[in-house]
C-alpha cells in the first residue's frame, strides 16, 4: 500500500478504508481499529482482507449498491449507506456509516464509526420526535375533551326527555283525575291544548313558548277538582253561588300549581284562563296586555272549542259557527 | 457473529412502521427478554440476530430494525432488498401509525412484492380510548391482513408475531 497523504488523515478519523479487489473481496489500508476487527471477525480470512458474501447483512446489502455505483465510473461523490448500528459485544452497540467512492482511480469503501457525530444527530432526532409524540397527545386530549363534553351535552339531553316524559306523565294523570269528575266536558283540556298550540303556531311563537302553552293548556283547568261535581254536571243557568263556586276554579288551579317549579309562569297562565281583554273576566278582572300573552291564546282556544263543542246544556254550534263568532268579535272583549 | 449462526440459512426480517411505535422495544423483548421504559430513537438501521427453530428446522433470522418513518426519516427501499418478511407495527394509543403502516405497506409491496409480513399493534397493555377498536382489526384482516396485538412491555404475543412470521417464510402456503 502506498503512504498518501490521504491515508494519513485517514489514519487519526475512526476510518476504515478498504480498496476493491478485482476478485470483490477487499484490501484494508491500514490495520484495521479494534471495534472493526470484532465485528468483521467472520468475514476476514487473514488481517488485511475483508470478504463479504452475506447480503442479509447491512454492509453486504450495500455493497450491491456500491458496485453499480463503482462500476458506473463515477468519481465525484461518496455514495453513502445511511447509518447502521450493530451489536459489538452484549450491552455495546457500535453506529458506523459506509460509503463508496472512486479514489484516483480505485474502488474504495469508507467504513467510519460514528462514535461522536452519530450522537448528536440522535439527540436531534429524538427531541424532535418527542415533541412530535407530545403534541399528538394534547391533540388526542383535546379530541377526548371534545369528545367527553359531547357526551355530557348528549347526557343534558337524555334525561331533559327523561324529565319531560315523565312530567308529561303526571300532566296526563292529572287531566285525566280533572275530567273524570267531569265527563261532559272529557277532552276538553286536551282539544283546548291542541287548539292553543295551533294558534301559538301560526302566530310565529317559538317552540319554546309553544311548549309552555302546551302544558298550561292541558292544566288550565285543574282547578275543578274543587268545584263540586253537581255544579259541573248542572244542565242550565247556575245561581250566583253556583257561578261563584266555577269560577273559582282559576284560583284553585293557580293555588295547586304555584309551587311547582317549572320552567315558564304555568299557575299564573291557569290563573288568567278567564280574563278578557277588556277587563270583565275573572278572577282578577284584568284588561289588555295586563293578561299574559298566553293566557289570552288559552282563553280564545277555550272559548273556541267550547262553541264547537257539545255541551249538556246546549248542543254544538260547530266549530264554523265557533270561528265566525270569534272572528266577529275582533278587537273586541271576549265573553264567554 | 456468532459461528453458529454462519452456517444455517438466514433470513432477513424487516421492522417497519412509524417512530416510536415500539420496533426496537420488540426486537429488544424477543432476542434479549428485555423492556425499556425510556425511548431511544433508533438511527438508521439496527441489527439483531436469533436463531428461530420451527418444525426441527434452525433458521437465523436476521432482524432490520429501521429507524421510524416521518417527514424527516424516510423510508430508503434499498434497505428493504433481500427481506425474506416484515413486521408493521403500530402503536394502539397512535391513530395515526396505521396509516402510516398502510403507506409503508405499499411501498413495501412495490419492492418486494408479495412476501410474507404481519401487521403488529404493540401497545396493547396501554388502556385508553382510540379510535382503533375490533372492527379496524377485522377491516384489516378482511384486506387479508395477518394482524397479531402485542405489548413489548408485558411480553405478550411477541413470540407468537415472530415465530407466525417465520412459519409463513420457511413453509410456503403457511
Ligand atoms: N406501554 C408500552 N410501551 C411500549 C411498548 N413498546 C414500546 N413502548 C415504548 O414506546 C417507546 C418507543 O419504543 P421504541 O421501541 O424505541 O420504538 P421504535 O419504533 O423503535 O422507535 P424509532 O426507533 O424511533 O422508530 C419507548 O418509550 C418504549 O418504552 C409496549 O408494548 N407497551
Ligand atoms: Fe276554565
Ligand atoms: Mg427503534
Amino acid at each position: 500500500m502506498k503512504n498518501t497523504t490521504l491515508k494519513k488523515i485517514f489514519d487519526v478519523l475512526d476510518t476504515v478504508i478498504l480498496e476493491r479487489q478485482s476478485d470483490g473481496s477487499f484490501d484494508i489500508w491500514k490495520e484495521a481499529p479494534v471495534w472493526f476487527q470484532i465485528l468483521f471477525a467472520s468475514c476476514m480470512p487473514v488481517s488485511s482482507k475483508l470478504a463479504i458474501s452475506d447480503e442479509t447483512s447491512f454492509l453486504g446489502n450495500f455493497l450491491i449498491d456500491a458496485a453499480d455505483y463503482w462500476n458506473s465510473g463515477k468519481d465525484k461523490q461518496v455514495l453513502w449507506s445511511g447509518a447502521w448500528e450493530e451489536i459489538l459485544e452484549p450491552g455495546e452497540n457500535i453506529l458506523m456509516e459506509a460509503g463508496a467512492i472512486c479514489l484516483e482511480g480505485r474502488d474504495i469503501l469508507i467504513i467510519r464509526a460514528l462514535f461522536h457525530t452519530g450522537e448528536a444527530y440522535k439527540e436531534a432526532l429524538q427531541s424532535a420526535r418527542e415533541e412530535i409524540i407530545a403534541s399528538d397527545k394534547l391533540a388526542l386530549l383535546g379530541r377526548e375533551l371534545e369528545e367527553y363534553s359531547d357526551y355530557l351535552e348528549r347526557e343534558v339531553h337524555k334525561r331533559t326527555l327523561q324529565v319531560k316524559k315523565t312530567l308529561e306523565g303526571v300532566i296526563e294523570a292529572i287531566t285525566v283525575i280533572t275530567e273524570m269528575r267531569d265527563p261532559y266536558t272529557a277532552g276538553h283540556q286536551k282539544r283546548v291544548d291542541l287548539l292553543a298550540c295551533a294558534i301559538a303556531r301560526k302566530m310565529g311563537l317559538d317552540n319554546e313558548k309553544i311548549e309552555s302553552l302546551r302544558i298550561a293548556g292541558a292544566l288550565h283547568d285543574i282547578g275543578k277538582i274543587y268545584v263540586p261535581a253537581e255544579i259541573l254536571c248542572k244542565p242550565g243557568k247556575l245561581s250566583d253561588l253556583e257561578k261563584a263556586l266555577l269560577q273559582a276554579h282559576s284560583q284553585a288551579g293557580y293555588d295547586i300549581l304555584k309551587n311547582i317549579e317549572f320552567s315558564w309562569p304555568i299557575a299564573e297562565i291557569v290563573l288568567q284562563h278567564h280574563e278578557n281583554m277588556d277587563g270583565t273576566g275573572y278572577p282578577g278582572g284584568l284588561a289588555g296586555d295586563n293578561i299574559l300573552l298566553k293566557a289570552r291564546i288559552l282563553r280564545v282556544a277555550d272559548v273556541v272549542e267550547s262553541m264547537a263543542s257539545h255541551r249538556l246544556y246546549r248542543p254544538t254550534l260547530g266549530s264554523r259557527n265557533a270561528l265566525e263568532e270569534i272572528e266577529s268579535n275582533r278587537g273586541n272583549p271576549l265573553r264567554c | 457473529m456468532s459461528n453458529e449462526s454462519d452456517n444455517l440459512v438466514k433470513k432477513k426480517v424487516c421492522m417497519l412502521g412509524a417512530f416510536a411505535v415500539g420496533k426496537t422495544s420488540l426486537v429488544r423483548r424477543y432476542v434479549e427478554n428485555m423492556f425499556s421504559e425510556k425511548y431511544q430513537t433508533t438511527i438508521g438501521v439496527k441489527i439483531d440476530k436469533k436463531v428461530l427453530e420451527i418444525e426441527g428446522r434452525k433458521t437465523v433470522l436476521v432482524i432490520w430494525d429501521l429507524a421510524g418513518k416521518d417527514d424527516i426519516v424516510d423510508l430508503r427501499t434499498s434497505y428493504l432488498r433481500g427481506a425474506s418478511g416484515y413486521f408493521l407495527v403500530v402503536d394502539k394509543t397512535r391513530t395515526n401509525t396505521l396509516q402510516v403502516a398502510q403507506d409503508v405497506q405499499r411501498a413495501a409491496q412495490e419492492t418486494l412484492g408479495n412476501i410474507p409480513f404481519i401487521a403488529v399493534m404493540n401497545k396493547w397493555d396501554l388502556e385508553g380510548k382510540w379510535d382503533m377498536d375490533e372492527e379496524t382489526i377485522i377491516d384489516l384482516r378482511i384486506k387479508g391482513w395477518d394482524v397479531i396485538k402485542t405489548s413489548a412491555k408485558n411480553n405478550t404475543g411477541v413470540e407468537e408475531a415472530f415465530m407466525a412470521l417465520g412459519r409463513k417464510m420457511i413453509i410456503p402456503g403457511k
